[in-house]
């Protein structure tokens, strides 16, 4: 777990006192001295030989001068040309290890799908420390909760050489404001310049095994500590004169505080949404994933490219909805990724304050001007969950979706058509009521469809699909024996705990439209179990008759009765139609419940919510006896691409069925 | 045969542009022979008044994607003469290169893509997929070499981005020219291969003798700097292109007709292969012995194999000039200068034969006044002219027959009636 | 299944488009012959599908009209509307028939001015009116931006096309693109740019090869247009300067001019 090295190598006891120390200054400008790494000196005419002979086992990046004199990290042909002076690039290097465009798989048109990764030892060279603190939040990042094959592969290929920082780049970073001169982690070597000769100090097994094999011998170790703490001091003097954020360790509380402070609106105003803060972002990870086919259509690949949340579309559902519309709200969202969401996750400002997107950024528009303005304000707040991290090994399958075969399918509407699927490989999918799957059309793309049937021990289950975007315009056209690609189930939907706490009550379900889709999982495995429940409420409502999902099961259910009572109504009725007509609240008060033992779960369009909050409230149902469903853009399902996050949620991992109570007070979510 | 024809070919395919022909024939006697341009007229002189200097070039290149780079030399020739400017050696240089782009681009499509399928007796390039692969695929790499050099020197090759007055915002590294050299040595070797195919195909026979006009200057296949030079009458300053095309502009009332010595003059390859020969490179000179073109040619039909060899001697050129950058200490120069009241012409060759722009600026460097004259503008009169030389040799044949000769006339020119259009609209009536 | 009938129309425009569209390597050309079939294609091909009509186009239903060029007479639009009748989906080929493209720079003169400054002495011979994008007279399924279009997003639409996916261009500014190219900005030089509110998919062309954006491929959905004349002042444009960088390609949009025809 390569993500975790820097700390690995010492006992128990000194961890606990490090992380202990850690914590008590986690933003304070302190270093870490590993004394257990090996420390030696060497001339930089010795070091770039050094890096010649590495050459034949691997390949190297370094800060290089292009030839029309622009500095960028590249690949190096030789040593000589390695820029030891430090000129701040537009791109960090995380370039290397999360690429700006990578291929997950190739497949060919009988379905065959293939993965490759990196297996190419790379060094990177004289990374500075803002980048290694970001490269040390990235390895973190695709270690959570799920491991990210392609990026986890690369990193542990990947030799990281740090190089101190004796002055302060220039006047647009602020590395010293978010307590990130120094690095945290993110390396295996650390060089301290001095002048033409370097410290040397490796971190890790790895970084020792490289310094024994290509540097000891071209060095001596007597003084090289000394040599350290000269180098140290001087940069400490160098950075003297730079001061913290105000209140830096109370940085999500007071975040969480100011989402009205009219810093957000006021520069986000100037917002051009063109995306240069986060393309040149090292501590920005998000990203899309498309299909792209070759032109005989004979085969092609899936690929995830750089995306982000200041792009206007970066939030936009398949049916068209942005869920953060204004340039405010964007920069409101990136700026609390960094200073506040993120933050208790990583035990530092997730803003490295490198400066890139304040150099790119035309409207001149500023973490460290937002950061000064908000933290000057000590409000405190309650700072929503941040999830800790759950480091988990590369899982080379994360992205590889599985065949299914479509066993039986009925289309219910023009737009809605239901599907029964088979995986091949004769599993059963082992889901949740609640949870999803990301459906692929090879060569079209993946999207996030609710599982419709309750959980099973079958390899079968049902998907209902409506017609809104590429993918599910496809599968619309798609028959019995045609086969399609699944990953999943993803999600948290109505787990084991969730079905123990509904037990003995009167359940009260309030679906709108094709929200009744994902509830369905639920209401089939409740009225098969009906003698566990007090009573059973089904309150759905549609825009026309012929919208209503599942419609002979909605009859049969109704005429169960007993405990299972069902309501419906429709915006607008259509000849034949005989039931209510009227929005969905209009069913709630004449509902009889015992608010202390009722549980409503919710789901349906964005704008239900609200209204049927509110109505809930008035029949005193608590946040806690509430369970809602909600939708966001997703892409990755595990976490990884941001695309559903709202605050420090990410829909796809912590939801999407979250209890009220957990996310009322999250300013993204309604 | 009657002898009574009436042929009318909306929208002549295989051409750059809509041209229509016409031609009534009546007892054998030719009563109309007309060749339209149907083209909207764009009005590129009005769109680049109260344009700034720097936006010149971007806008005059729009008149026509496959002249793009021919306009840009032409318009950057005209602000520089306005201002007073003298490029250096390596702007030159890339000039040069970036032109040899634009001319494989274009003579290549004409030669393979538009010509060859009549030579072959096809509809398009799409059949001979199947019939004449390699030449196919060595067609499509050629043409490719030529958005390819356009790339790396300027950014593109069509509406390049690089090219400004004065100097180029960009240069090439080493391993660009290298690879430059290399590609245009394997294109030389791609055209050797298809001086067979061209001779098999041949030409249908033809002779007109005419006069000839374009750039000529001593020592050098003039290009992109030069006189003007007539095969009637000799030398003549750039300056006086108003003299060399006046007709057309005098005459307005019915007819409007380029002419210059005779009825009409023709510019483009042959013209430049009759007048500039001798300043070849060997290769293309043994090429052209090979293909059995020989100075003076008058067979409008051999502009084709005239095209075909200026392919080769570019080869040449760019590689010489690849070396020589090669050999520089090549560096972005300065773009500064002094802005004036002024105006100014530039003259080149441009695929389709010598093309004029002439830019008048107010003090601030905003342009006051506009003219272009396009090649195939002052062709029109040429065709018109082999119409009529050419009917008399074909009226015996069958409808259909004497459109192909007709329409193969037109493709020959190689006519690009999208920048023509906006400058002159052609009614050949006959009278 | 057949292959999808595919065909080429121009109106005014300079082909450049065309010929980019052409700029194949022989194994993309082969590829795309194996995929679709060329039915019409004037500059190429002396073929038609089906009989003519009058303005000399076949009659032939068509799956994909890839339509270049701008409208600029009334007698064009006929021709147009009967190639909407003809095929199910209508790609717009480049910023011509995009956005109107170069063509729409003389809709800032009047009529008598431009006439005259092109055809001083027969000034009102030809047709001639506003210059106006595709998209103003019949729907347009797809765009392909750019003046010229690149070939890499021409081959990108037409495989979107093939699978069943409605083609994507990015709707994310020049400036994304420019960034990932690693370019310093070019306000920096001296220079004025448009790329915060183009639309990109060009790979910042002009930024990466020493020169700056004009908007050939139109402006994005949502142009914070405000903030980009702020920052073009304060990078010392005045007012009149300022608008004529927006006027080279950006006549029909709305958001920069939204009181012209
Ligand atoms: S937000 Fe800006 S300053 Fe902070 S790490 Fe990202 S690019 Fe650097
Ligand atoms: S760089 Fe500036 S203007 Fe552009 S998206 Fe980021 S904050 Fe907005
Ligand atoms: S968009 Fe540009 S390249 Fe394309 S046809 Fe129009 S002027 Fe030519
Ligand atoms: S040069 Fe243009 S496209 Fe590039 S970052 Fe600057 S404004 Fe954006
Ligand atoms: S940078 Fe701007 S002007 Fe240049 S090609 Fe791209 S969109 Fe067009
Ligand atoms: S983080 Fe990718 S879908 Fe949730």
């Amino acid at each position: 777990m390569p993500y975790v090295y820097h700390i690995k190598q010492h006992s128990k006891n000194r961890l606990q006192k490090i992380s202990a120390s850690e914590n008590l200054s986690m933003f304070k400008q302190r270093r870490i001295v590993i004394m257990t790494a090996e420390t030696l000196l060497i001339s930089k005419q010795r070091l770039i030989s050094s890096m010649d002979a590495a050459k034949s086992n691997y390949r190297i990046a370094a800060l290089t001068k292009t030839n029309d004199d622009r500095y960028v990290y590249d690949y190096i042909g030789k040593g000589d040309d390695i820029e030891f002076e430090y000129h701040p690039t537009v791109i960090p290097p995380k370039k290397f290890l999360f690429l700006s465009k990578e291929t997950l798989f190739e497949f060919s048109d009988d379905g065959k799908i293939k993965s490759e990764l990196e297996t190419t030892p790379t060094i990177l060279f004289g990374i500075r420390p803002c980048d290694l603190n970001a490269i040390k939040i990235l390895n973190e990042a695709f270690a959570d909760h799920h491991g990210d094959p392609n990026y986890l592969a690369r990193l542990e290929k990947t030799l990281v050489i740090g190089m101190e920082c004796t002055k302060v780049c220039d006047e647009h970073a602020f590395c010293y404001r978010t307590g990130s001169q120094n690095a945290k982690g993110g390396y295996d070597i650390m060089l301290y310049p001095d002048g033409d000769n370097f410290a040397v100090k490796s971190v890790t097994d790895k970084g020792k095994k490289f310094v024994t094999k290509y540097l000891t011998k071209h060095t001596a170790n007597i003084g090289a500590d000394d040599f350290i703490n000269e180098v140290l001091k001087k940069k400490e003097q160098a950075f003297s004169k730079e001061k913290l954020f105000p209140n830096l360790d109370k940085m999500p509380e007071i975040f969480a505080a100011n989402s009205h402070h009219p810093i957000w609106e006021q520069e986000g105003s100037k917002c051009l949404s063109c995306g240069s803060c986060i393309m040149t972002c090292p501590t920005c990870y998000c990203f899309d994933v498309r299909d792209e086919v070759a032109l005989n259509m004979q085969h092609g690949k899936r690929q995830r490219v750089w995306d982000g949340c200041m792009l206007d579309t970066f939030a936009v559902v398949a049916g068209g909805a942005n869920f953060r519309g204004s340039q405010t709200d964007r920069l409101h969202h990136r700026i609390n990724r960094k200073f506040n969401w993120l933050v208790h996750k990583h035990g530092q400002s997730v803003c490295v304050g490198c400066g890139r997107c304040v150099r790119a950024c035309l409207a001149k528009i500023s973490p460290k001007t937002i950061g000064d303005a908000i933290l000057a304000d000590a409000k405190l707040a309650t700072a929503t969950v941040d999830v800790p991290l759950d480091a988990h090994k590369a899982d080379r399958d994360l992205y590889l979706p599985m065949p299914a075969k479509i066993v039986a399918c009925e289309s219910f509407t023009e737009q809605e058509k239901h599907f029964k699927l088979e995986l091949e490989n004769g599993k059963s999918l082992g889901h949740d009521a609640g949870q999803f799957v990301q459906i692929s059309i090879l060569g079209v793309g993946e999207a996030p469809i609710s599982l419709a049937s309750p959980p099973d021990n079958t390899p079968t289950f049902d998907i209902c699909v409506r017609k809104v975007g590429d993918v599910t315009n496809k599968l619309h056209t798609m028959n019995v024996g045609d086969t399609v690609h699944v990953r999943g189930p993803f999600g948290h939907g109505f787990t084991p705990e969730i079905m123990e706490k509904m037990r003995g009550k009167h359940l009260l379900f309030i679906a709108g439209g094709i929200g009744y889709v994902p509830l369905r999982s639920l209401i089939n495995q409740v009225v098969a179990n009906q003698h566990d429940y007090e009573k059973i409420t089904i309150l759905y409502g549609c825009k026309t008759p012929s919208e209503r999902m599942f419609p002979k099961e909605l009859s049969h259910l109704a005429k169960i009765g007993g405990k299972i009572s069902i309501a419906e109504t429709v915006d607008q009725a259509e000849e034949g139609w005989t039931g209510n007509v009227g929005v969905i609240t209009t069913l709630i008060p004449p509902i009889d419940l015992d608010p202390t033992n009722t549980i409503a779960v919710i789901v349906g369009p964005p704008i239900m919510y609200k209204f049927v909050l509110k109505s809930l409230t008035d029949k005193h149902i608590t946040a806690d006896n509430i369970y809602v469903s909600l939708e966001r853009r997703m892409k990755c399902g595990v976490g990884k691409c941001g695309h559903c996050q709202m605050s420090g949620i990410y829909v796809c991992q912590d939801g999407p069925v979250f209890k009220y109570a957990d996310i009322k007070d999250n300013e993204e979510v309604f | 045969m009657t002898n009574n024809v009436k042929i009318d070919v909306r929208h002549i395919t295989r051409v750059e542009g809509h041209g229509n022909i016409l031609v009534d024939l009546e007892k054998g006697e030719l009563k109309e022979c007309k060749l339209a341009i149907v083209e909207a007229p764009r009005f590129f002189e009005a769109m680049l008044r109260g344009r700034h200097y720097s936006e010149a070039a971007l806008i005059s290149c729009r008149i026509c994607g496959i002249c793009s780079v021919g306009h840009q030399m032409a318009s950057l020739s005209a602000s520089e003469d306005a201002f007073g400017i003298k490029i250096s050696r390596q702007e030159q240089l890339l000039r040069t290169l970036l032109n040899v782009g634009e001319f494989y681009e274009s003579h290549v499509l004409h030669v393979y893509f538009l010509a060859v399928p009549d030579f072959a007796g096809a509809k398009s390039v799409f059949p001979l997929v199947k019939t004449h692969k390699d030449v196919v695929v060595r067609a499509l790499e050629l043409k490719r070499l030529g958005h390819h050099i356009g790339d790396l020197i300027a950014g593109r090759l069509i509406h390049s981005v690089s090219t400004n007055v004065k100097a180029m915002s960009k240069i090439p590294t080493d391993d660009i020219l290298h690879d430059i050299i290399n590609q245009l040595e394997s294109a030389k070797e791609k055209l050797k291969a298809d001086v067979k195919t061209l001779n098999t195909l041949g030409a249908p026979e033809f002779e007109r003798e005419t006069e000839y006009i374009s750039l000529y200057k001593e020592g050098e296949y003039a290009l992109l700097w030069g006189d003007i030079y007539s095969s009637d009458t000799g030398i003549a300053d750039k300056h006086d292109y108003l003299k060399m095309t006046n007709e057309y502009l005098v005459d307005h009332s019915t007819a409007k007709r380029a002419k210059h010595n005779r009825s009409s003059y023709m510019v483009g390859a042959l013209a430049r292969f009759n007048n500039s020969h001798k300043w070849l490179s060997p290769d293309a000179k043994q090429v052209a012995e090979d293909l059995g073109l020989k100075a003076p040619c008058y067979n409008s039909y051999m502009l084709t194999h005239a095209q075909f060899v200026e392919l080769v001697h570019l080869a040449d050129e760019g590689i010489a000039a690849a070396k020589e950058l090669l050999g520089m200490n090549r560096q972005l120069e300065d773009r500064s200068f002094e802005v004036k009241a002024c105006q100014g012409v530039g003259a080149v060759e441009v695929p389709r034969g010598i093309l004029y722009h002439d830019y008048t600026y107010n003090d601030k460097g905003y342009m006051e006044k506009a003219n272009c004259i396009i090649p195939t503008a002052q062709n029109l009169s040429s065709v018109e002219d082999d119409f009529r030389a050419l009917i008399p040799m074909v009226k015996d044949k069958s409808k259909e027959e004497i459109q192909l000769a007709l329409e193969m006339m037109v493709r020959a020119y190689d006519p690009c009636i999208s920048c023509s259009a906006h400058i002159l609209d052609v009614e050949f009536t006959d009278k | 299944m057949a292959k999808p009938r595919v065909a080429f129309f121009e109106f005014s425009d300079c082909e450049g488009c065309q010929l980019c569209a052409l700029d194949l390597t022989p194994e993309q050309l082969l590829d795309l012959v194996s995929v679709v079939d060329i039915v019409e294609f004037r500059e190429a091909m002396t073929e038609k599908a089906g009989a003519l009509d009058d303005h000399g186009d076949g009659t032939d239903s068509i799956d994909v009209a890839f339509i270049e060029g701008s409208i600029n007479r009334e007698s064009d639009v006929a021709r147009l509307k009967r190639i909407r009748e003809r095929a199910s989906i209508v790609v717009a080929l480049g910023a011509c028939a995009h956005i109107g493209g170069i063509n729409a720079l003389k809709n800032f003169q009047s009529e008598e001015e431009y006439r005259k400054a092109a055809y001083p002495t027969d000034p009102y011979k030809y047709e001639s009116t506003t210059a106006k994008a595709i998209g103003e007279f019949i729907k347009v399924d797809a765009v392909i931006p750019g003046c010229p279009i690149d070939t890499g997003e021409f081959l990108h639409v037409v495989k979107d096309l093939l699978v069943g996916h409605k083609p994507q261009v990015p709707d994310y500014p020049v400036c994304v693109e420019c960034k990932l190219k690693e370019n310093g900005c070019v306000y920096e030089k001296g220079m004025h740019c448009l790329g915060p509110v183009t639309r990109a998919g060009c790979g910042a062309r002009c930024p990466s090869n020493g020169g700056y954006c004009y908007g050939c491929r139109g402006l994005i959905s949502k142009p914070n247009i405000a903030s980009q004349q702020d920052i073009m002042q304060k990078y010392n444009l005045n007012e009149d300067e300022m608008l004529s960088k927006f006027k080279m390609f950006l006549q029909r949009s709305k958001e920069v001019f939204p009181d012209d025809k």
